[in-house]
């Protein structure tokens, strides 16, 4: 039961964390589908482009105005290599050009902006915005921290200890470029135990955020010049992907183009979400669809998640047999148990057994006997386990659970909290682990029983 | 395999069971025991017969032989004119499913079964169909006098009363013969004396050969034969 708990539980939590690594994939990063030219497959030149208009109006027959179109929406992006610089830090980076309504009809990019940092291009600017993502500001030096007046009044609200406020004052207004600088600060003016109660809590009230603070791109244009582009931060997301919160930037389309030397037809890419009720999350159910465009699209690839987020595709393809593997370790482990707890059972009953085989029950019945009794004890521990291990899932996959530590995760593209999810392959697997569990198990008692000496085992006598 | 035979009509004596020169020794790490040293018996049908002897005589080894639950290393055991000691693992099993009835000295029940589905047993596993079963074992707990504690489990009988169901278990699928090991040892005199009242009772009704060993005098008195053994070998034999 307790084995059943603990594999279930870990299942549906590995489940879940791909889970939403192919829905963050999917729905912040990188759409359904995307569209590029051929060439741009193998070298992502600026020069990769193809014509907006004519794509468009090929994916818009795909679209309305029926709902139960494959195409829910899609929205173009002009990407740009470029180099971002700040005046503490430099990061290389795609640049990509987007139009941020369109954008948002495929993308949940602009929930995830942490706020205060910007209103993801809704500000009136007279340099062009872009909005960044949290790691990027960190390289960059635009997030630090800063334990101020107004922030330590906040954690005090928190739950932070006076006596520990009263000791960071000495901290005050101090500008830290990293969190391991503010660490050792904090480790200077604390002690051990008071910082294991509260530096989590202080790091978080005193990131600080640089307002609008100002980015220069520097790339080369379709001519092969080196151009530059000063930009003010419109905003700072924080998702689950650190690598995509450091990689990517976005800036309105308009902006770049001018810049680049494209023309407003030419585009990198097409980011495409299909409708939901073709349950596109599964790769096999969006393949019709995926035929069809490319085959109205033949100077173009068609991408799918394959391609776009290897890694997602890799997890999702890992989640079945990764949970037969936990799982099957874990009833491999706990198989030892249960066969010394089969042996014991059995052994305590020995009269009973030679009592059966005396008045003519034959050894083949003896052995479907002990392993039909290890098969019920295995099914009902299983079956409790997976009743208390469903409702530890239900009640986790609505609260979400962090296990692993606030970033050890996100390093690897995955979400912290992760909201543990179950699919009907984890029970088959159940079911087959059970059936050779028992019987497994069952071996050993069976030999045992049936070595005994009949004469022996109705006195009770074990040899 | 059922080596089941009609039985003698007009009530002549039959050998029905044989046992020629048997030898049986255990093998202890330190020492050997000779158990039987040259038994040569015959029993005939619807004997009520009790082996008695010391403790450590050989009663339970040789009642063992009889009831194909061990091998002799020498003789030969011949049961309704078909030597057993030859026969399979499954053959055996076959045989005393169909032909031999056991009564343990301590009951051997199964506890989670009531005294009903105890008796019930043997005729499931000889494929009895359910009324057969309910009518026979209805029967049987009625005689033994336990109608009104059928759906009882074992741990709500006495000692009496458990071994009482295993007579009704031993008796249920009609065997001929039954071996009881000692089946008054631990049972008070007056459980003592409604159980054998009850198996002289069924041999004489159903013409089922009772062998058992005992030291319990209160049983050899009942005895119509009564077989000694010391040392592995028969000393006396008494009709």
């Amino acid at each position: 039961m307790t084995g059943t708990i603990a594999g279930t539980f870990i299942s549906a939590l590995m489940t879940g964390m791909y889970n939403q690594k192919v829905h963050d994939s999917i729905y912040t990063e990188c759409g359904h589908l995307q569209i590029v030219s051929k060439s741009y497959l193998s070298d992502e030149d600026i020069n990769s482009t193809f014509s907006a208009k004519e794509t468009e109006s090929i994916l818009k027959k795909y679209q309305n105005p029926d709902k139960k179109a494959p195409i829910q929406a899609f929205s173009e992006q002009t990407i740009i290599l470029s180099m971002a610089q700040t005046a503490r830090g430099n990061a290389g980076i795609n640049l990509t050009g987007i139009i941020p309504e369109e954008e948002k009809k495929v993308s949940d990019l602009y929930t995830k902006i942490i706020p205060g940092t910007g209103n993801y291009f809704s500000s009136e600017t007279t340099l062009p915005e872009v909005v960044i993502g949290d790691k990027l500001a960190e390289i960059l030096r635009i997030k630090n921290y800063r334990i101020t007046e107004k922030n330590l009044s906040e954690m005090l609200k928190n739950g932070l200890n006076k006596n520990i406020a009263t000791k960071l004052n000495s901290l005050k207004d101090i500008r830290y470029t990293t969190k391991k600088e503010l660490e050792k600060a904090i480790k200077s003016v604390t002690s051990q135990k008071e910082q294991e109660k509260t530096i989590s809590l202080i790091r978080k009230y005193s990131t600080y955020y640089e307002h609008r603070a100002k980015i220069t791109f520097s790339f080369t244009n379709t001519a092969g010049k080196l151009s530059f582009l000063s930009c003010h931060v419109g905003g700072i997301f924080k998702t689950s992907n650190t690598f995509f919160d450091q990689s990517e930037v976005f800036i309105r389309q308009q902006d770049i183009i001018k810049e680049t030397g494209l023309t407003s037809d030419k585009i990198h890419k097409i980011k495409i979400l299909l409708n939901k009720n073709l349950s596109p999350d599964n790769i096999k159910n969006i393949k019709p669809i995926e035929q069809e465009i490319q085959s109205s699209l033949p100077g173009l690839k068609v991408l799918d998640i394959r391609n776009t987020s290897p890694d997602a595709y890799t997890y999702k393809l890992m989640s079945l047999p990764s949970t037969f593997i936990i799982m099957f370790i874990i009833y491999l482990v706990i198989s030892f148990g249960i066969a010394n707890t089969m042996t014991m059972a059995v052994m305590e009953r020995i009269k009973e057994f030679g009592m059966l085989r005396s008045i003519g029950m034959s050894k083949k019945e003896i052995r479907y006997m002990i392993m039909a009794e290890s098969i019920i004890l295995i099914a009902i521990g299983a079956l409790i386990g997976i009743f208390i291990s469903l409702i530890i899932i239900i009640i986790t996959s609505h609260t979400g659970i962090n296990i692993f530590g606030s970033s050890s995760l996100e390093s690897f593209g995955m979400s912290s909290l992760i909201y543990p999810d179950i699919t009907s392959g984890l029970f088959i697997i159940i079911v087959i682990l059970i059936g050779i569990v028992s019987i497994v198990t069952s071996i050993f008692p069976i030999n045992k029983v049936l070595k005994i000496k009949l004469t022996n085992a109705n006195k009770g006598v074990l040899s | 395999m059922n080596i089941k035979k009609e039985q003698s009509k007009s009530g002549e004596s039959e050998k029905v069971i044989i046992l020629k020169d048997l030898y049986k020794t255990y093998h202890s790490s330190e020492i050997e025991v000779h158990a039987l040293n040259g038994i040569n018996l015959n029993f005939e049908r619807g004997e009520f017969t009790a082996i008695v002897g010391p403790s450590g005589s050989g009663k339970t080894t040789l009642l063992n032989l009889i009831g194909g639950l061990d091998s002799p290393d020498k003789g030969n055991i011949i049961i309704n004119d078909q030597s057993i000691i030859n026969l399979k693992e499954k053959d055996i099993t076959e045989f005393r499913k169909r032909n031999i009835g056991f009564i343990f000295q301590s009951y051997n029940l199964l506890p989670v079964l009531t005294a009903r589905e105890n008796t019930e047993l043997v005729m499931i596993l000889q494929d009895y169909t359910e009324s057969e079963c309910k009518n026979r074992t209805e029967e049987l707990l009625k005689e033994v006098g336990l109608e009104d504690r059928m759906n009882d489990r074992p741990s709500k009988l006495s000692g009496g009363q458990q071994q009482r169901v295993a007579v009704a278990r031993a008796l249920a699928s009609k065997p001929q013969f039954i071996l009881a090991d000692e089946p008054t040892a631990n049972l008070d005199s007056k459980s003592t004396e409604g159980l054998l009242s009850i198996m002289e009772k069924l041999n004489k009704e159903e013409n089922i050969t009772f062998i058992f060993s005992t030291h319990d005098q209160r049983v050899v008195k009942k005895a119509r034969r009564i077989i000694k053994i010391e040392d592995g070998k028969v000393i006396s034999d008494e009709n």
